[in-house]
């Protein structure tokens, strides 16, 4: 992944800066990876778990940015598979399964199902139609969730094991957690903007823009999207394991729709397609919520008009404040 | 000359207004077939029919022996049915490259292709560059679509739709807003082209027409009212009294 082209150069037409956004990239994951050495002088645990939080809700980011920034489609209902991800993980170890492996195979499964059925009916509104219609799913969900009485309905349910990562009981919470939400993060990261890349990232990108253009050249856009909403959903899946991992506690608020709007103002306030923009909002947000509630309660006070300033004067978001950091093509 | 395109008894209606009536054409191998008729006649209105963007209401498009009635656009597009709009219609953040080469992909392999970065497929921009060597536009191909001229857009347009080599080509005012030699080399351009992928043309600009066209039909209100080589049209009393001699224009 050097992503230093010599004939390659010709084709991206920015190929030199979007290099640089790469560096910034890997730069961000080393700081991260150095956060439990660093958090050990000064903040301890609880900044270590602030950032593991926020890691986590990068990976969600990251799968919505498939949606909204390359694919146009404002899914307002993205928490729901952040909820699902978690009820999935949670119900298995409340029914004493406790491996990781078959654990994530069946977050997968069902956040997959769950967007191809909910994806193959909102796909085929678009616009505030779209925007409306996620919300409803992520809302039914959400209720669904809630009435789950075996599983704790309202109150959520709190977890007594951990799963378990090859053979490791220690994997997969304190430190052994924050590093596999790192890789995994990793991962997700260079997935989405590799897949950005692809032929299919090119339609999906293509079809943000001229939809009635792309369909005329003969790609079947619905198709494209579908599996767009498929890899988004599964990807958030696993953040929501990841989340009951940490938080050793599932709830139904996880799927709440404020949780899918603050997924949408880390998105926006990252930067809308670009290769570090969602990991970008999403430290930024937790960070902001975290530092801003230290000051005051009703930190959303300050937030709210911090907001609307990046709203109004910074429009590429978070990662085209950086100098050397663009969207690539 | 074998029939390329072969639209029977096409209709459609908006509501009450009968906009196509029973309009029936042949487009022959190798030649142009424009379709010219006052604003409003409905011209614009048939090309969206025939490349599906509007369904009809009766009436059936043959391409190549393969009948296409209600397929869907991507469909159509697949089967060998290339378009170009009236108002351009490109993809304005990608590089002018970039769009020819999403054209080129339509027709060239699976699009569910994931991680091969599609910057590198060597084949597709080869095709690309040698579409965009031929209009002339090779030497804009990284110039980002939307900051091209007006008479640039309308050549990628063009670019976009040949690429994927159609069976058949519907030109939706591909002059329009070009200047004068502008207009006149892509005349040139299309004269070519002709011999390779048969079109057909809905132009105002009457020089064009009667330089590229094999046949000419006359449409007005939804009908076609004359049809026949230039010399036929130029004469006949219908098409004089639809567009030519009415000083519709």
């Amino acid at each position: 992944m050097s992503g230093v082209s010599t004939s390659g150069s010709r084709e991206t037409f920015s190929g030199k800066r979007v290099d640089r956004s790469l560096v910034v990239g890997w730069s961000i994951m080393a700081l991260l990876m150095l956060t439990p050495f660093l958090t050990e002088f000064a903040g301890g645990n609880y900044v270590q778990n602030i950032v593991l939080k926020a890691m986590i809700l990068a990976i969600a980011a990251v799968s919505l940015d498939l949606l909204i920034g390359h694919g146009g489609l404002v899914s307002f209902g993205h928490a729901a598979f952040l909820g699902l991800g978690s009820y999935v993980t949670g119900v298995a170890l409340h029914e004493g399964v406790v491996g990781a492996v078959p654990i994530i195979a069946m977050v997968v499964i069902f956040c997959g199902l769950f967007a191809m059925i909910t994806g193959a009916i909102s796909l085929r509104t678009s616009g505030v139609y779209f925007i409306m219609i996620t919300l409803a799913f992520g809302q039914m969900l959400f209720f669904s969730l809630s009435s789950l009485s075996s599983y704790g309905g309202d109150d959520g349910l709190t977890l007594w094991d951990t799963p378990i990562l090859f053979g490791q009981d220690d994997l997969l919470r304190g430190t052994g957690l924050f590093y596999v939400t790192l890789i995994l993060l990793v991962a997700c990261w260079l997935l989405v903007w590799r897949l950005s890349l692809s032929r299919f990232g090119r339609v999906l990108r293509a079809a943000k823009e001229n939809p009635q253009r792309v369909s005329t050249l003969g790609f079947n856009i619905f198709h494209i999207r579908l599996i767009a909403y498929v890899i988004a959903g599964t990807l958030a899946g696993v953040a929501g394991f990841l989340t009951a991992c940490q938080t050793e506690f599932i709830s139904p608020s996880t799927a709440a729709w404020q949780n899918s709007g603050n997924l949408i103002i880390m998105v926006v306030l990252g930067g809308l397609g670009t290769r570090n923009g969602a990991v970008l909002g999403a430290l930024f947000v937790v960070f902001a919520e975290e530092g801003l509630s230290l000051i005051t309660h009703d930190w959303r006070l300050i937030f709210g008009p911090v907001l609307v300033l990046f709203v109004l004067f910074a429009k590429g978001g978070i990662a085209n404040l950086l100098p050397n950091s663009t969207a690539g093509q | 000359m074998s029939i390329v395109l072969a639209i029977h008894g096409l209709a459609k209606s908006f509501g009450s207004l009968r906009v196509i009536e029973q309009v029936s054409l042949e487009l022959e191998d190798n030649t142009c077939h424009a379709l010219i008729g006052p604003n409003g006649a409905g011209k614009s209105t048939l090309i969206n029919l025939i490349s599906g963007t509007l369904a009809a209401d009766a009436g059936t498009i043959v391409l190549a022996n393969q009948d296409l009635t209600g397929s869907p656009v991507p469909h159509r597009a697949l089967a060998g049915l290339g378009r170009t709009f009236q108002l351009t219609s490109i993809i304005p953040t990608f590089s002018v490259l970039q769009n020819v080469t999403l054209a080129a992909q339509a027709k060239d392999g699976s699009s569910l292709r994931f991680f091969a970065r599609v910057a590198e497929e060597t084949r597709l921009n080869e095709r690309a560059r040698a579409v965009l060597d031929m209009l002339d536009l090779g030497d804009r191909q990284e110039i980002r679509a939307a900051d091209l001229s007006h008479g640039e857009h309308r050549l990628l347009e063009l670019a976009m739709a040949i690429v994927a080599e159609p069976k058949a080509l519907l030109l939706d005012e591909p002059m329009a807003g070009m200047g004068r030699g502008e207009s006149e080399a892509l005349v040139e351009t299309l004269v070519v082209l002709k011999q390779s992928i048969p079109m057909l043309l809905v132009e105002h600009d009457m020089d064009a027409v009667f330089k590229l066209a094999d046949t000419i039909s006359v449409l007005a209100n939804g009908c076609i009212v004359a049809s026949g080589n230039p010399d036929e049209v130029r004469a006949d009393t219908h098409a004089r009294a639809a567009y030519l001699g009415g000083g519709a224009e």
